[in-house]
């Protein structure tokens, strides 16, 4: 009986950390990909932005994207027309933890796009490959491992999401109830215990994605 | 015919071209630092050039009066750098098929069908400098870039695979711009050398002529022919004029084609009777030019179809009363002639 609300939390937090990694990577290759290769104008106002939310407190991004959502907001109901039914739901926190481990998943993807030798994207430009082929064929096979654990770190990042998930998305149990949140419900209302089973259940995930996150970057390092 | 008419600036001078190539090989050679690989760069489509034309043929590659810029992938250059490149996440197989369908001619001349499913992390430098040529050649390019294809090569494989670039250009017909600081192969492989120093041509020309000018020892007597037997130590290079030259026995099979190199230093010049000597090689050769060069001759000698050059003081000039239209014997030793391409006879 008292297994299936640890079970919950923990499905919520891995679902909701797949989706927001499902949805920051694109967004985070692609943006690595343009600071990484090319240069155009307010590169750096980009760079700053895309930097911003590692910085912010979450709180301050949660406050933003309720407004954002929220009655009244520029992408509410009313406005859209539609009812995302968003906040709230298990989807308000995706799009939180998504928000916060989006720079960290750029910044790492920059990084592995910029180790690759440029040199070998114009050799398969010679060779007779227009730009997007060369960036499926060579760029991003040679920036994979670096792109994984980019992606691991984003991972790792929304695992913990806090801040931001508990002012869009509540903390309701079995839909929107994340390890991180259930942690502070408990140390709230003094289960000790069952805090200490959850911290420990978290710090393994987290040890685990790290490990291999590094593991991936030691393996590129020497490819 | 080729048009090259390019100017970058670089760090420390500018790079400055206006030339006009003949198909066939160039060789390009000059100092390092003195903007060659930025040339090719810039012919590849590396590098945008700040104003310029390129042509081959009819096609314009560049015209930045006229915005035209081809995009590399358009150029249908085949370029070898220096550090070859092949891309490391493929095999040897999928390297070539990136530039197109294999063709077995280019599969035989560079004999890769056992090196195919190999990881080219794993290859030998002669073998990736193998790779590397085949491959721009599967791309049907219009031009050849060969960035010092044979630097870091060890003496025998040097000697096979400037064999093999000898027999690229007999093949497949392509021109080629060759960059080299190394004289001798660009005597042996090039119908015309161009000599960069600081980003400008300060010679163009056939390479006897441009290599001579330059200092001692960038210009050689090159002798090609086949070997057509060993004795003692020592084998008869069959000459193309007929004529034949004891050299170091190579230890090639009678009937390979080899190229030797022979300095200029290493040729006396004699008159009348000679005593016994161990130079083995005694050609009866007449005098057709005399060019002094600061304080030395180069004395151009014609024997039989074969013509030589031998460097020597104003003394000696004077001396043995060389002049056009004199006979003299020219003496070197079979040591003096050094093996610089080798193609083993089919068996």
């Amino acid at each position: 009986m008292g297994e299936q609300p640890e079970l919950s939390v923990l499905r919520v937090t891995l679902q909701v950390a797949l989706a927001a990694t499902l949805l920051v990577a694109p967004l985070s290759i692609g943006a690595g990909w343009l600071l990484a290769r090319r240069r155009f104008p307010l590169r750096s106002l980009v760079e700053t932005l895309v930097a911003l939310p590692l910085v912010l407190p979450p709180t301050a991004i949660g406050y933003l994207l309720l407004r954002l959502f929220g009655r009244g907001g520029p992408l509410s109901a009313d406005v859209l027309g539609f009812d995302p039914d968003l906040l709230f739901t298990w989807k308000a926190a995706v799009l939180a933890s998504a928000v916060v481990s989006f720079p960290l998943a750029t910044r790492s993807a920059r990084a592995a796009f910029e180790s690759v030798e440029p040199r070998y994207e114009w050799m398969a430009r010679s060779l007779g490959m227009p730009p997007a082929r060369v960036f499926l064929r060579v760029t991003l096979p040679l920036a994979r491992r670096g792109l994984a654990a980019a992606l691991l770190l984003g991972f790792a990042r929304a695992l913990g999401e806090f801040g931001a998930t508990a002012i869009v998305a509540g903390s309701i149990p079995g839909r929107t109830q994340t390890l991180s949140l259930a942690i502070f419900e408990d140390i709230q209302l003094g289960r000790e215990q069952h805090a200490l089973l959850l911290v420990a259940v978290s710090t393994l995930l987290a040890f685990g994605v790290i490990l291999v996150s590094e593991r991936l970057l030691a393996r590129g390092a020497r490819a | 015919m080729i048009e090259l008419r390019l100017s970058q600036p670089l760090a420390a001078f500018a790079l400055e071209l206006d030339l006009r190539l003949e198909a066939g090989c160039t060789g390009v050679f000059g100092p390092s630092g003195s903007g060659k690989t930025t040339l090719l760069e810039l012919v590849a489509g590396w590098r945008r050039p700040r104003a310029g034309r390129v042509r081959i043929g009819e096609r314009v590659l560049i015209d930045r009066e006229r915005r035209v810029e081809l995009a590399p992938e358009h150029r249908r250059i085949g370029y070898v750098p220096q550090d070859v490149l092949l891309l490391p996440h493929w095999n040897v197989r999928e390297n070539l098929l990136a530039a197109g369908a294999l063709e077995a001619r280019v599969l035989e001349t560079f004999e890769l069908d056992a090196l195919l499913e190999r990881d080219v992390r794993s290859l030998s430098g002669g073998e990736r400098a193998r790779v590397a040529l085949a491959r721009a050649l599967l791309s049907q390019p219009e031009l050849l870039l060969l960035d010092e294809p044979l630097t870091g090569l060890d003496r025998q494989r040097r000697q096979r695979a400037l064999a093999l670039l000898l027999s690229v250009k007999e093949r497949f017909a392509i021109p080629m711009l060759f960059v080299s600081h190394d004289a001798t192969d660009v005597q042996v492989l090039c119908d015309e050398v161009l000599v960069l120093e600081r980003g400008r041509v300060v010679a163009q020309g056939p390479p006897a002529r441009v290599l001579a000018a330059q200092p001692a020892g960038s210009y050689e007597n090159i002798l090609r022919g086949r070997i057509s037997g060993a004795s003692e130590g020592s084998a008869t290079l069959e000459l193309a004029s007929g004529i034949g030259i004891e050299v170091s026995d190579p230890g090639l099979a009678p009937g390979s084609a080899a190229v030797f190199a022979l300095r200029g230093e290493d040729v006396l010049v004699a008159r009348g009777a000679l005593p016994r000597l161990s130079a083995r090689n005694r050609l009866e050769a007449v005098v057709i030019s005399l060019r002094e060069d600061s304080g030395e001759v180069w004395v151009q000698a014609q024997v039989g179809g074969t013509q030589l050059s031998s460097r020597v003081t104003l003394g000696a000039v004077r001396e043995l009363e060389l002049a056009p239209g004199v006979a003299v014997t020219l003496l070197f030793k079979a040591t003096s002639c050094r093996l610089v391409a080798a193609r083993a006879a089919a068996s």
